[in-house]
């Protein structure tokens, strides 16, 4: 298979200089700096609403920039229009030209490139096979299932070579088993060719999955930027730590706080907690953050020393097959969301509704706020 | 007619207001089959039901030039009506479908004054601005004044059918490459296409069927419904009805010519992608 030639590697960077974005008098974007590095896979993760798409449309060249710099392969772009900036864009709703054959929406680009219609049959062909299209080139977009109106979308964008792939989050429409197939299917692409590729989510474990680097964003500005286990296993914020991935909140007073490890009191047990903290907290009412898969329901079992244990009841069971959630309940009326994995017979018996457990985890998953 | 296209015809109805329905098409046609079957009588006077057969008013209607040329001058005023009403009102629907701006609502509602507006109005506003103007020529007057009238028809299509395009489609244009003026002609036009098609064949008949505006404005030579409207001032024959006849079937051959047109394009669409 002929696969389309790599990319320059000097080009692909793209870089946001204190971007501010507003629409009318609403300013969306705050002042954005990012640094995208060639052949990198970013994604931008946030809530609807926090200027994650319009910071992805102003690299486009479809949403102008109030103030700041944008710039594309080290030339600033503010002021070049979407059609001269020559990059690759894959749209919410994909945005294929309904009155064009597979053919023709995939050698749109090629056509307006000036490229000859010879080289141009045999770029379309390498994409297309590329892409697992080929047999669909005369067919309309909307005789096309999802899976494949997503891949002509790909092949569209991509059969141009840009140096920049943007994804504005074209899995929307599809089904979950599907979704799963076609990150990995762009995860591999992009790295097959060489582009760089930022992609925007609000779906946190699509941005963990295929993301070299996550930008996590709320409200119009940068909240962390960080490879995906850094932004959770260490999230700089609360916002962070909430957004990406599921966490327990439990309010708790501090009643020691000394070099190296904090003593706390939570639903009227004592623990330990480590160093993890965010916000500065030191003494007073504080919550601690736990994520649910760090806490072992440890019932009646003695782990290993400095295991924090707390008194909790079973509320609610969820079965997801893999996982099983539990809902606890601590002394104080505090609710504590546990999972486990399905291990059968391997593991611990299945519990029940109303059963006293020991809520367990180890000092150093505990993050301390404020 | 068989009763599973009358079902089909008018589906989920019950059969009181199937029957108003019946009664409401019977009203619409009946008159125009009473206008094709007086057009053969043989007698000037134009009697129902006819006495024979007769095909003298078709002859009569072929041979009068005053009817040849107010056919001709009615099919180029519609024509260029059609075009440039089309064309401004595509431009206006563009211009209001794709822009936000404070005032918008006000300027869509402005655009479909003409046709909320008498026509008896309009015809006398646009002979007293035609003549302080000083403007002689009738049937440029009439070809100016049928744009306007038909502007709201042709802006509003075309706004519904571009309403229904997403502005990424557009966006997805230029991000490959394709400057404004080559986006508009690849993909919003081809995409409009069926809006356009309705606006140009709505203008024309409105044009060509317009008499009030027209009886205002004629000085000469007039349209066919200036003509039409003087002959039968004076005679009474069918000659009239005959033209009426070609016209229906003028219009028929059209709409069958624009469903078949638009309608397989349909079918084949639907029809392969359950294949």
């Amino acid at each position: 298979m002929n696969a389309p030639v790599k990319a320059n590697a000097k080009q692909g960077a793209v870089q946001l200089m204190d971007v501010m974005i507003s629409y009318g008098k609403d300013r969306v974007v705050h002042g954005i700096t990012l640094d995208v590095r060639p052949g990198e896979f970013v994604c931008l993760l946030g809530p609807s609403g926090c200027g994650k798409t319009t910071t992805l449309r102003a690299i486009a060249g479809l949403a102008s920039v109030e103030s700041g710099t944008v710039s594309i392969d080290g030339k600033v772009a503010n002021l070049l229009p979407a059609h001269r900036r020559g990059i690759g864009m894959v749209f919410q709703d994909l945005a294929l030209f309904p009155h064009m054959s597979v053919y023709q929406n995939v050698a749109f680009g090629l056509a307006l490139r000036g490229v000859d219609p010879a080289t141009t049959r045999v770029r379309v062909a390498d994409m297309l096979r590329l892409l697992h299209l080929a047999g669909f080139e005369d067919r309309l977009p909307r005789q096309l299932s999802g899976g494949q109106q997503q891949r002509v979308a790909l092949a569209r964008s991509l059969v141009v070579n840009p140096s920049v792939l943007l994804l504005d989050e074209p899995f929307a429409a599809l089904d979950r088993k599907l979704r799963e197939d076609m990150r990995r299917e762009i995860r591999a692409l992009q790295q097959q060719l060489g582009i760089t590729a930022i992609f925007v989510t609000h779906d946190q474990e699509e941005a963990l999955t295929m993301a070299d680097r996550v930008v996590v964003m709320n409200a119009g500005v940068i909240e962390q930027v960080g490879t995906p286990s850094e932004v959770y296993e260490t999230p700089v914020n609360r916002f962070v730590l909430s957004f990406v991935g599921y966490s327990n909140f439990l309010r708790a007073e501090v009643l020691r706080n000394a070099g190296g490890s904090v003593r706390c009191e939570v639903a009227g047990t004592t623990c330990t907690l480590g160093t993890r903290t965010i916000g500065g907290a030191h003494g007073g009412t504080v919550e601690i953050a736990i994520r649910p898969e760090r806490i072992r329901l440890a019932a009646g079992r003695s782990d290993a020393d400095g295991v924090n244990r707390i008194q909790g009841t079973v509320r609610g069971i969820a079965y997801e097959g893999a996982i099983l959630t539990y809902d606890i309940v601590l002394a104080d009326g505090q609710l504590v969301l546990a999972r486990e994995p399905n291990a059968g017979d391997a593991g611990l018996a299945p519990r029940h509704v109303g059963e006293r457990v020991e809520v367990a985890w180890s000092p150093a998953d505990a993050v301390l706020i404020r | 007619m068989s009763s599973g296209t009358q079902a089909q015809l008018l589906p989920g109805l019950g059969a009181t207001p199937r029957l108003l329905a019946v009664a409401g098409l019977a009203l619409l046609v009946l008159p125009q089959i009473i206008v094709v079957i007086t057009s053969i009588d043989p007698s000037p006077a134009a009697i129902f039901p006819p006495k024979g057969v007769s095909f003298e008013w078709y002859t009569n209607a072929f041979t009068r030039p005053a009817f040849r040329e107010a056919l001709l001058i009615s099919v180029v005023v519609a024509s260029v009506t059609a075009l440039l009403a089309t064309t401004a009102g595509t431009m206006a629907a563009v211009f209001f479908v794709r822009n936000r701006f404070p005032g918008r609502q006000f300027l869509v509602a402005a655009l479909q004054l003409p046709m909320l507006i008498p026509e008896v109005m309009l015809g006398l506003g646009f002979l007293i601005l035609f003549s302080r103007m000083g403007m002689r020529w009738s049937l440029f007057n009439i070809a100016v004044a049928h744009i306007v009238i038909t502007l709201p028809y042709a802006a509003r299509v075309v706004m519904a059918n571009l309403q229904t395009l997403s502005v990424s489609v557009e966006e997805a244009a230029r991000v490959l490459g394709a400057g404004p003026i080559t986006s508009f002609v690849r993909i919003t036009l081809p995409i409009i296409r069926s809006g356009i098609v309705s606006a140009l064949i709505f203008c024309f008949i409105v044009s060509f069927d317009n008499f009030t505006v027209a009886a205002f404005l004629v000085t000469g030579r007039g349209t066919l419904p200036i003509e039409i409207y003087a002959y039968i001032r004076t005679e009474s024959d069918p000659t009239i009805a005959a033209i009426s006849t070609l016209l229906i079937a003028v219009s028929i051959i059209g709409i069958l010519a624009i469903e078949r047109m638009l309608g397989i394009e349909r079918i084949s669409q639907t029809g392969s992608a359950r294949a």
